[in-house]
């Protein structure tokens, strides 16, 4: 990236608001507003004022809306185990969730002892939007005498669990993982032998469904710069399957 | 689209809704910026059916990820028409270097949508920018409408213009600021970073 003072920066950015920099010095602008205030200040003022230069009273053109409304009706189905789209419906219930989940490991990790909690936890499922399912099929495999449960910790603080259901699915709860800047975390099964086994990609939090009907006695996670067929660093969070 | 209870809600409110998955709320935000947005980007690229792929991409963004827009920090016409802008200079640039653009006659299509308060307030406000646009020195007002309709960047700006670059890069910062203040006279609000 291009460096660029204070000034140099403040000079450009009429033409940054009108799209009409070279890609390095909108990346260095881009760098450079989350810790200048007086510069941001300046871009949401000229923008506005592009914004008016558009000023444009004709309509959009028929049938637009319609297209837009079908692609919509595409994207929004309330069971996919997408957790960035869950994600943006608040912390509060995924907090909710683990706070529950929580409570639920204070208590044992029995799984008799879980079923004393199903109503409070049905409760919180009830509360939570339709489309959080999955917390719901987490929920049942948690309660199912046949599954089996991991629970991963790392070096720090962080926690989670996860389910393994007798079928081959397996939840991942994921609970409070660090941000990460860039890249994503990847999950891992790990075989009697220590083969490892990508499942899937997490997000920092919220419920995940992978497959677990390869051998999986362990379950291993590592923040990887992308989604990648083997390791590239060590785990922060690792368990062992109970 | 009908109106509906939601044409008193206020954009931010608006947003809000979109996030909770009401579509109603996105239908209500198209009816009132699509216009502007489809506008802006027709101009830019005198193709309508790439136009209105830009308007559907914009919305769909919106619909998909509507916490990227904070009102703390502008208003949502401004988000959509910089993200609308931004789409179509990208298309642009793509596009000039394989095609030989053809000026097209930029026809008006006919759809109810904006109620006759907000028509008449559009006109008042295009009359307002207009004449603040007029006010500006011709060097500073050609270096903006070539950055901003023409989609050049201050460097193409420049070789048109036979000027050097920083004193483009000044004239367009500076023409800029003279329409705020312009606007600001006249009653055009321009909100800032409240944050």
């Amino acid at each position: 990236m291009i460096e660029l003072t204070h000034d140099e920066i403040e000079e450009l950015l009429g033409a940054y608001c009108l799209d009409a920099v070279e890609p390095d010095e909108r990346e260095a602008i881009e760098a450079h507003l989350p810790d200048c205030p007086r510069c941001r200040a300046e871009v949401a003022e000229l923008r506005e004022v592009a914004a008016l230069l558009a000023n444009n009273t004709a309509d959009a053109p028929d049938g637009l809306w319609d297209r837009i409304a079908d692609a919509i009706d595409g994207t929004a189905p309330p069971m996919r185990l997408d957790v960035g789209r869950r994600r943006r419906r608040g912390w509060a219930p995924i907090v909710l969730w683990a706070a529950a989940v929580v409570a639920i490991l204070l208590l044992g990790w029995q799984v008799l002892d879980l079923r004393r909690e199903n109503d409070r936890i049905q409760q919180q499922v009830a509360a939570a939007d339709a489309d959080r399912a999955a917390v719901t099929e987490a929920n049942l495999a948690l309660l199912d005498p046949g599954s089996r449960v991991v629970r991963l910790s790392g070096t720090g603080d962080e926690r989670a669990l996860a389910v393994l259901t007798e079928q081959g699915t397996g939840y991942m709860l994921a609970v409070d993982l660090p941000a990460l800047d860039s890249g994503i975390y990847e999950l891992w099964g790990a075989d009697s032998n220590g083969g490892l086994t990508a499942l899937g990609s997490l997000e920092q939090s919220g419920v995940v469904e992978f497959d677990a009907s390869g051998e999986v006695q362990k379950l291993l996670i590592t923040a990887e710069p992308s989604f990648v067929e083997q390791p590239t660093t060590s785990p922060i969070m690792q368990g062992t399957v109970v | 689209m009908k109106r509906n209870d939601l044409s008193e809600v206020s954009d931010a409110a608006l947003v809000m809704r979109i996030s909770r998955y009401q579509q109603d709320a996105l239908a209500e935000t198209y009816r009132r910026h699509a216009g502007a947005v489809f506008g802006l980007s027709r101009r830019l690229l005198s193709d309508a059916a790439m136009a209105e792929e830009i308007v559907q991409e914009v919305f769909l963004r919106l619909w998909n990820d509507p916490e990227k827009f904070d009102p703390g920090r502008g208003s949502l016409r401004a988000y959509l028409l910089a993200q609308c802008h931004g789409r179509s200079v990208d298309r642009l640039r793509a596009e000039s270097s394989r095609r030989q653009r053809e000026e097209r006659d930029l026809r008006r299509t006919a759809e109810a949508g904006y109620d006759v308060e907000h028509e008449v307030w559009d006109l008042e406000v295009a009359s307002i920018v207009k004449e603040a646009m007029v006010k500006l020195p011709s060097e500073e007002r050609a270096a903006i409408e070539l950055a901003y309709f023409g989609g050049k960047t201050y460097r193409e700006v420049a070789i048109v213009l036979e000027q050097p670059e920083g004193t483009v890069k000044s004239r367009i910062r500076s023409g800029m600021r003279r329409m705020r203040i312009e606007l600001a006279k006249s009653g055009v609000g321009v909100a800032g970073d409240q944050s």
